[in-house]
């Protein structure tokens, strides 16, 4: 059933974000203050207003040592207390989950204005302590017999090339294009655009992964301050977002790989429930931020998302049709390779992005007449090699 | 639910050469996906070949073997499974 039958209408009113990058003197909550003041600013919404906050963060407290309680903590000093404040873990869909949350709780009707926030803080002095507690976001039974996250991904884009013929020249264009994209981007933590050959020669990770096709660790916090449709006009807001479709899923076990056989992924599984609550079809997307944590496999999702038929996201991405200029237009921003992976803070700053492109405020990176654009985030990974948690949202204008 | 008993002989699904090890472990290794014959796929280190990308393929026939996986912080040795190739 869509959304809108059941549930009242959400908007996005605005959005910030902290650049991602390499900040070594600022804390969680330095991180998020940032974001969230320049969403509150965007929206034309005073603190005081804010009545419901879900905060997403993966690893700050392996990192920080802070369990428990982190949305209370990091909200704090930037000015919030005395309101519902929910703690959300869910990997690097962490954020995109938190925004979830604020999204039901105006659609119930129980609030009418919410923050959601993203943070995440990656780089210490201590590298093998940040490495671990990645590790960590994979199910303990693998990560205990010595399975490293970026292997699996290259064992992954291996089946794709098994499946599709494709070449490591081939899927080293996926970051040809979101390299020079997230050049374009100012909150980007690598704004260089890289050519075909200088991302064969960095370093060699896991064939056929090389270093510039993987996201890398990085500090940085985004935030979305939500509200129901009948509060916006109280607000000087620009274009106000709609949220169309919000879905969450968990990994599942499979009879066999969807990369080796035509069953459904759990990514395909995720994007169809939104679909259906947005009542739209792939056809009606017109730019798409996918969770690229290694470059090629934003193939994988262009064919599971339903952009392209599987096995043609090759000659898709060769036709030029993901380029800001193509007729899909995904990872606008750089996507994760580019824009960096602070992992708990990703899936707003993907929100982030959509609602700059269908407000046409995303500069040089603009996409020419956006009308609707879809988030999706897949975190974690699973015994059987799943991912453990996956969303997908689909914002309108 | 039926408990099954699981062979300890399977054929690689996908592997991947890590150049990059995380702690505890020593790059390069091999970490693949073996398929048993009654249906699963599992994760494991593979041993008893060279890390190089020449030394496996998809379909490659392994054996399961008890090994030491890696240290505890006191250096125990901590023991688990690991897949080799079978010799031909």
């Amino acid at each position: 059933m869509k959304v809108e039958e059941i549930m009242r209408e959400v908007v996005v009113l605005g959005v910030g974000m902290h650049p991602f990058g390499r900040f070594l003197d600022k804390s969680l909550s330095d991180l998020a203050r940032v974001a969230i003041w320049d969403a509150l600013k965007d929206a034309h919404v005073p603190a005081k207003d804010v009545q419901v906050a879900y905060l997403g963060n993966s690893i700050g407290g392996l990192i920080t040592g802070q369990e428990g309680i982190r949305a209370q903590t990091i909200l704090s000093p930037c000015g919030f207390g005395g309101i519902p404040m929910v703690n959300v873990e869910n990997a690097c869909a962490s954020a995109s989950t938190a925004f979830r949350g604020v999204w039901l709780e105006i659609a119930s009707g129980l609030y009418d204005v919410g923050l959601a926030v993203g943070v995440e803080k990656m780089f210490l002095e201590d590298r093998a302590r940040t490495i671990s507690a990645l590790i960590s976001v994979s199910q303990i039974e693998l990560s205990k017999m010595g399975m490293q996250f970026v292997g699996e991904a290259a064992m992954r884009c291996k089946r794709y090339m098994r499946r599709s013929g494709g070449t490591k020249e081939d899927l080293a264009l996926v970051a040809v294009k979101n390299s020079y994209n997230g050049s374009l981007n100012p909150y980007a933590y690598h704004r260089k655009a890289y050519t075909l050959e200088e991302i064969l020669n960095s370093p060699l990770i896991a064939e056929p992964l090389h270093l510039y096709m993987t996201s890398t660790i990085a500090d940085g916090a985004a935030a979305a301050v939500l509200c129901s449709k009948e509060v916006v006009k109280k607000y000087a807001s620009k274009t106000p977002i709609t949220v169309a479709a919000c879905a969450l899923k968990s990994g599942r076990y499979r009879e066999s790989d969807p990369l080796d056989s035509d069953l459904p992924s759990t990514i395909t599984l995720t994007a169809n429930e939104a679909y259906k609550q947005a009542g739209m079809e792939p056809k009606d997307i017109d730019v798409a931020e996918v969770h690229d944590a290694m470059s090629p496999i934003e193939l994988v999702s262009c064919e599971d998302l339903g952009f392209c038929k599987k096995g043609e996201g090759l000659r898709f991405l060769k036709e030029g049709r993901t380029k800001i200029t193509g007729d899909i237009p995904i990872n606008t921003s750089g996507g994760l390779c580019a824009r960096g992976h602070p992992v708990g803070a990703t899936g707003i700053a993907q929100v982030s992005e959509i609602v700059w492109q269908l407000r046409g405020e995303a500069g040089p990176r603009q996409v020419a007449n956006a009308k609707v654009g879809m988030c999706e985030d897949s975190g974690g990974v699973l015994v059987d090699g799943d991912n453990a948690a996956f969303t997908n949202i689909i914002l309108k204008r | 639910m039926q408990e099954t008993a699981l062979s300890s002989r399977g054929k690689i699904d996908t592997f991947a050469v890590v150049h990059v090890a995380p702690m505890g472990f020593k790059a390069p290794y091999i970490q693949a996906f073996v398929d048993l014959p009654e249906g699963p796929r599992i994760f494991s280190l593979i041993t008893g070949c060279e890390p190089s990308e020449d030394a496996l393929k998809t379909g490659a026939e392994v054996e399961l073997v008890i090994d030491k996986i890696t240290e505890d912080e006191k250096g125990n040795d901590l023991i688990g499974y690991k897949f080799r190739p079978i010799e031909k």
